[in-house]
């Protein structure tokens, strides 16, 4: 029940960002990550207290790690099944899954990891195909893990919980005034500071946005294109088998006009 | 922040004798995108570079700080040093004056006040967003279509493999030859005119070869099953059933995905980008019949952008030009900005708006669109899988051929049983 209200509120709010927002309800901000959590099924706390920063870079930290996890895994996934399916001839050419430097980042979850995490949390998402409603076969070819749309799912995941964290310290002064609150600063410096706080965030909201939208949509493209580039490298390789074949047939079919016009009337 | 850029600005271009000639064209930016490199840490760079060239929270200088500054510099405002000419020509004179911007001739203020300082400062300021919010745009359509290329665009110096390579190396297996110069050297001796006879005229070898076969009879269209041994049928399950199954795996839209592209679809005509906004992700399931794909590159992003350019038009224009009607309607400015804001106003009324900056501009962005839509063109399937399909028509045509070559064999060379 008390769960219940808090999302209400937190609608309305959202409802009515104008209405004034200048100090969130005391008992509102002390729920504020289980609201965000209840809401999104993201894994990160996002308490409104928390320095922007740390909560920022935390952030970034885990979509990062997201994505170089997928991209590795696909590629390895998809090498793996050409081989398998080929008996090994398939992969010759193919361009094996990239290794991943993770420069300086430190990933500790796995993307597989972070959606058990989200599922525990509530998280119910499904992949649809694009063709062939109701086919069962397509629909289990989806339920790779880590196709462009479970990746997707998850990275937007966690992409909600900070959405509403940046939402919340946009309309929060009261952790605006903790974090500064050592300084003395004028009324107006303190209006001048909070506003271009405030619209830090914002900047900060659609730049993620943008970021993560290109990524998805990268993250698409390669996965796609790998299993192309995959499947073209072992037909590649079934060719080359018979090349010498393809060849005559070739010949044979070039010169035949030349050869034999007359006879080739029918 | 944004007084430092401001300052920055002034006492760059400051002080400045300022004519209104033509645009210079904008330096080309699609295209550009060629050193994308590996995949470690693909999230991270790609966020760091976007929406940077208006970040005004870091304190270091935007990379793209002295890009947005020559382009300000683009403007034709000529740049004279107020030391070695303090004195405006005519010709600047008739147009500050036609302004309204100062009014020299009446009561011969001095051209180096404070108050014009503010004032040219105002004017560049103004200059410098419009540029930067061009070249953000040019940008995002740089960055989002060299990402959806990079794949795709016969080169691997951007990307550890490409699918046009690929192709490439399969056509001079499979054809003995390149795709690109089959054309000129099709087989003729097997297209048959009306009357039955064989045609060495037409250029049209494939299409035509099959209607003729099919009107001679005895030579159906065939429906080949991927289920039979036979060669044809290998061949049509090696090329086609594959795809079909590759197209399965990412052209799907999960629930938040959809919502994702939803709201960024319309986040253009909203300021607010972490409100209510968001949550629509979370209600309705996606719409079958609309790919995810679909749904990136005609909403996520082209929609996003065209809208936010054709904001920054309306912005520059209409609302002043809104302004003009209040100052009709209520016979006063309808402002209360001071009078040097007001005439940065006209100013920017006079630069942005008139007919032939306005007529630069919107070609400008023409161009931009359609180099965008050239380069969307050549995506996966405007591009890679009409080439398959007809890879497929050419291997039919070869097996078919070969049919017909045995039927004639048979029919004319091997010796036929006496009676």
């Amino acid at each position: 029940m008390k769960t219940i209200q808090i999302k209400i509120y937190f609608f309305i709010a959202l409802l009515f960002p104008s209405v004034g927002f200048a100090e969130l309800d005391t008992k509102f901000r002390e729920e504020f990550p289980n609201v965000v959590k209840d809401l999104c099924h993201s894994t990160l706390s996002y308490a409104l207290d928390s320095p922007f920063e740390e909560v920022s870079a935390e952030y970034h930290k885990t979509i990062n790690c997201l994505f170089d996890d997928a991209f590795a895994e696909s590629s390895k996934r998809i090498f793996k099944e050409v081989g398998q399916e080929t008996s090994g001839k398939g992969t010759e050419g193919l361009v094996k899954a990239p290794e991943f430097a993770n420069t300086g980042v430190q990933c500790t979850k796995k993307a597989s990891e972070i959606r058990r995490l989200q599922e525990a949390n509530g998280l119910i998402t499904r992949c649809i195909p694009s063709s062939s409603e109701g086919d069962a076969n397509e629909y289990k070819t989806v339920r790779e893990p880590y196709s462009a749309c479970r990746v997707g799912e998850v990275v937007l995941t966690e992409w909600c919980g900070y959405q509403k964290y940046l939402w919340g310290k946009t309309n929060d002064d009261a952790s605006f005034r903790n974090e500064y609150e050592k300084q003395i600063l004028t009324p107006q410096d303190w209006d001048r500071l909070f506003t271009q706080q405030k619209n830090h965030y914002k900047y900060e909201s659609e730049k993620a946005r943008k970021g993560l939208l290109e990524t998805i949509n990268l993250y698409q493209k390669y996965e796609q294109n790998y299993r192309f580039h995959a499947w073209l490298k072992a037909m590649e390789n079934r060719f080359k088998e018979n090349k010498s074949l393809w060849g005559k047939l070739r010949t044979v079919f070039d010169l035949y006009p030349e050869k034999f016009i007359n006879a080739a009337t029918p | 922040m944004k007084n430092k850029y401001l300052w920055m600005v002034a006492i760059l271009f400051f002080p400045l004798g300022i004519t209104y000639g033509a645009m210079e064209q904008y330096p080309q930016k699609l295209g550009d995108f060629s050193s994308f490199g590996g995949f470690d840490d693909v999230y991270m760079r790609i966020y760091q570079d976007a929406n940077e060239e208006s970040d005004v929270h870091v304190e270091s200088q935007s990379k793209y700080e002295s890009e947005i500054l020559d382009r300000v510099g683009q403007h034709n405002l000529r740049k004279r040093s107020r030391a070695s000419d303090d004195t405006y020509t005519q010709q600047e004179i008739e147009i500050l004056s036609s302004l309204g911007v100062i009014d020299i001739h009446k009561d011969g203020a001095d051209p180096t006040s404070s108050e014009e300082q503010v004032f040219i400062s105002q004017i560049l300021r103004g200059f410098y967003q419009y540029e930067q919010q061009l070249l953000q745009f040019q940008n995002d359509l740089a960055r989002a279509n060299g990402l959806r290329s990079i794949f795709e665009n016969d080169s691997n110096a951007d990307s550890p493999f490409d699918i046009i390579k690929d192709l490439r190396i399969l056509d001079q297996l499979i054809f003995g030859e390149k795709y690109d110069s089959q054309k000129t050297k099709e087989p003729q001796f097997l297209v048959y005119n009306g009357e039955g006879a064989l045609s060495m005229e037409t250029e049209d070898w494939q299409d035509q070869r099959m209607e003729a076969l099919q009107e001679k009879g005895g030579f159906e269209k065939k429906e080949y099953s991927n289920h039979t041994n036979s060669l044809t049928g290998t061949i049509a399950g090696i090329v086609l059933k594959p795809l079909t199954k590759l197209l399965s795996y990412s052209l799907v839209g999960g629930v938040s995905t959809k919502g994702m592209f939803e709201f960024s679809a319309h986040s253009g005509t909203s300021q607010d980008t972490s409100g209510a906004g968001g949550f629509t992700h979370a209600l309705a399931p996606p719409d079958k019949t609309q790919t995810l794909s679909e749904k990136a590159q005609e909403e996520g992003i082209a929609s996003g952008l065209n809208i936010a350019i054709e904001q920054l038009l309306e912005s520059n224009c209409i609302e002043t030009d809104a302004r003009q009607e209040r100052k009709k309607e209520n016979g006063s400015d309808g402002t209360k900005e001071d009078p040097y804001l007001q005439q940065f106003n006209r100013v920017g009324l006079f630069i942005r708006c008139q007919d032939s900056r306005k007529a630069d501009f919107l070609s400008d962005l023409q161009t931009i669109r359609e180099k965008a839509d050239f380069l969307a063109e050549k995506s996966h399937f405007e591009d890679i899988l009409p080439r398959i399909l007809n890879w497929n028509k050419d291997l039919k045509s070869y097996l078919t051929s070969a049919k017909e070559i045995h039927q004639i064999f048979k029919r004319d060379f091997i010796p036929k049983p006496q009676k």
